[in-house]
């Protein structure tokens, strides 16, 4: 019975751990602070980037997709206050 | 007609650290701009800003459009602090999301000095019957009038 307590809370550490670390931020804007990106339809990739929107349009030769989303990462420690 | 978008996650960063800490969720939606027929090739990432008065983009989209920015009517623009800067009316037409409806002609200032795209009251808000911010879900949804 003892036994079986501690298999129980030994389960429950684990269970918690592994929530831990499936937490971690996973975000694809993050290699690209303070830049320009051109994302795909669905947001999980980044097609390309500039530190403008003149330099992100050089590296696009043709269109890739129209509902491609223009987006500008904004610094990670700035918060906004238009 | 609703609509709605989920806010965006942005990743945020601790000062001392350096290291990413969590996400920051804006309401952010994509929009289509056309000016006399001609329409920018992807989407453009706005913010939703209850507190802008006006619609308010970096002037480069305008020039992608073969817009004459500087031709506009001239605009100061002020918000934080006692910066100001210069911006310069063009009427254009809106289309919001993928889909692109709703869709309606407005006007948007262009700046040099501006960074982000903003969408504010006047422009487009006033084009829906409610705009609601859901926080507690972290969507933005779009009633139309």
């Amino acid at each position: 019975m003892v036994q079986n307590r501690f298999l129980l809370k030994t389960e429950f550490t684990c269970y918690n751990i592994d929530r831990m670390k499936r937490r971690k931020i996973n975000n694809p804007l993050i290699p690209f602070e303070n830049q320009w990106v051109l994302l795909t339809p669905n947001r999980s990739k980044v097609i390309a980037s500039g530190a403008t929107i003149k330099e992100l349009n050089k590296k696009l030769d043709k269109v890739e997709n129209r509902d491609a989303i223009y987006t500008k990462v904004f610094s990670f420690d700035r918060v906004i206050s238009p | 007609m609703l609509i709605s978008f989920p806010y965006r996650p942005y990743p945020e960063k601790d000062h001392k650290t350096n290291k990413i800490i969590g996400e920051i969720y804006r309401p952010v939606i994509p929009i289509r701009i056309i000016y006399k027929h001609q329409f920018l090739p992807y989407l453009i990432d706005c913010l939703v800003d209850s507190g802008a008065d006006r619609n308010l983009f970096p002037a480069i989209f305008g020039e992608m459009l073969r817009i004459k920015v500087k031709k506009g009517k001239l605009k100061k623009i002020s918000g934080i602090g006692e910066s100001e800067i210069e911006a310069y009316t063009h009427e254009v037409m809106v289309l919001v999301g993928k889909l692109g409806t709703p869709k309606f002609k407005t006007t948007i200032d262009f700046s040099y000095e501006q960074k982000d795209a903003l969408l504010g009251r006047n422009g487009f808000f006033n084009f829906f019957k409610h705009i609601k911010f859901r926080e507690k879900e972290k969507i933005l949804e779009f009633e139309n009038s």
